[in-house]
């Protein structure tokens, strides 16, 4: 698997992603997963839990931890080139046309339709994640609370993962993980 | 802003980008009011109109969220040379934090501390994403009802379909995405008869 498989890979991942990071979940699966098999759906998830947590935004940090996991650094640096190298071509070709493309009335529409497929995909794909995340009763007792938490209170999604990462380390010492 | 030289409003568009996403934890979104504070209230390159203009162009192009902005802001402000340094400004924070930790990370993976911080973490990121996209659809479908109810009713029926697509046929997500596009364009037909009542504000 080459550096320029890595490149290509990312640039169609970029080019399908409809509406920022969460949109590029369901692709990532598509390409990442299913047609290369550079990573399982459980590592999928780590990686993007690393996202999370590291500087800079979800996507961009998602694309160079799986370039960097399946090619070093190298791959780190060809994976970001990738997932960020179609914008520039776009707004090369054309950048005058985007702002005024943008206010037609059709065009609005089209787009707040893809908007609802994307919510559609993103949930698929959470589904399959989620037989990755929730694999024991301990799992499944910390999806619930940070889910029924995130509903009622406005808490950074940062204070979650910090949470639930220590509710890890503390599950494993009683051992109260079953694998 | 034609007072400052290309060269300094280039090197600025790469500064801001570096900062603002060495800064950002989270997803794209969480870039925008520090995209604000930084080419709007600071150096004036731009008015809060224009970062609405600019963010919802973005909204219709493909590609992540950091980079459309980049390439759309650093366009504006120093054509092509400008949105190549926005952008490669943006990439460079993650791939070098990410170059000098991971390799640290992969080697404390082994300890079954670290895997069970691990598990949790899954576990919480699956809530939260779930939580997002539940927030996002509902302001989709129900969020446009009293402004817009053709969209609003469409919203919930494509959403429907999607769904059984996916759940029954193993069609490719991109064609999904273009079925959208198109029932979209369909919606904006259906509102023809009364366009004049729109544009005439």
């Amino acid at each position: 698997m080459s550096a320029f498989a890595l490149y290509l890979a990312f640039l169609k991942i970029s080019l399908l992603t409809f509406g920022g990071g969460y949109a590029m979940i369901p692709i990532l699966e598509r390409e990442i997963v299913d047609n290369h098999g550079w990573a399982s759906n459980e590592e999928l998830m780590d990686y993007y839990a690393v996202g999370q947590c590291t500087p800079g935004v979800i996507a961009v940090n998602t694309a160079t931890v799986i370039g960097y996991k399946t090619a070093g650094v190298p791959g780190g640096v060809v994976a970001t080139l990738g997932v960020v190298f179609p914008s520039v071509v776009i707004i090369t070709l054309f950048a005058g046309l985007i702002t005024r493309f943008a206010d037609i009335p059709a065009v609005k529409s089209a787009f707040a339709a893809v908007r609802v497929c994307v919510c559609v995909l993103i949930f698929n794909s959470v589904l399959k994640l989620w037989k990755g995340a929730v694999k024991d009763k301990a799992a499944l007792v910390l999806f619930l609370a940070v889910f029924l938490l995130s509903v009622f209170f406005d808490i950074s999604p940062i204070v979650f993962v910090v949470l639930c990462g220590a509710a890890g380390i503390l599950f494993t010492k009683l051992g109260v993980r079953g694998k | 802003m034609s007072q400052e030289r290309l060269t300094t409003r280039i090197w600025g568009l790469f500064s801001s980008f570096c900062a603002i996403s060495a800064i950002a934890l989270g997803g794209g979104l969480v870039m925008l009011p520090m995209m604000r504070e930084s080419f709007v209230v600071k150096r004036h390159w731009m008015t809060d109109e224009d970062m609405l203009d600019t963010v919802a162009a973005m909204q219709s192009m493909p590609g992540i969220i950091m980079s459309n902005m980049g390439a759309l802001i650093g366009y504006r402000v120093a054509g092509v040379a400008g949105a190549v340094a926005a952008i490669i400004g943006g990439a460079l924070p993650p791939v070098i934090v990410i170059a000098l930790l991971a390799e640290a990370v992969s080697r404390i993976r082994e300890n079954p501390y670290v895997q069970g911080a691990f598990a949790g973490v899954r576990a919480a990121v699956a809530a939260l994403i779930l939580l997002a996209v539940v927030k996002l659809t509902r302001q989709l479908i129900f969020g446009r009802k009293d402004k817009d109810p053709l969209m609003a009713y469409a919203a919930s029926a494509i959403a429907v379909v999607s769904a059984a697509i996916l759940l029954f046929t193993s069609v490719n997500a991109a064609w999904l995405v273009v079925a959208g596009a198109l029932a979209g364009l369909a919606v904006s037909l259906c509102r023809r008869p009364a366009p004049a009542k729109e544009e005439g504000k």
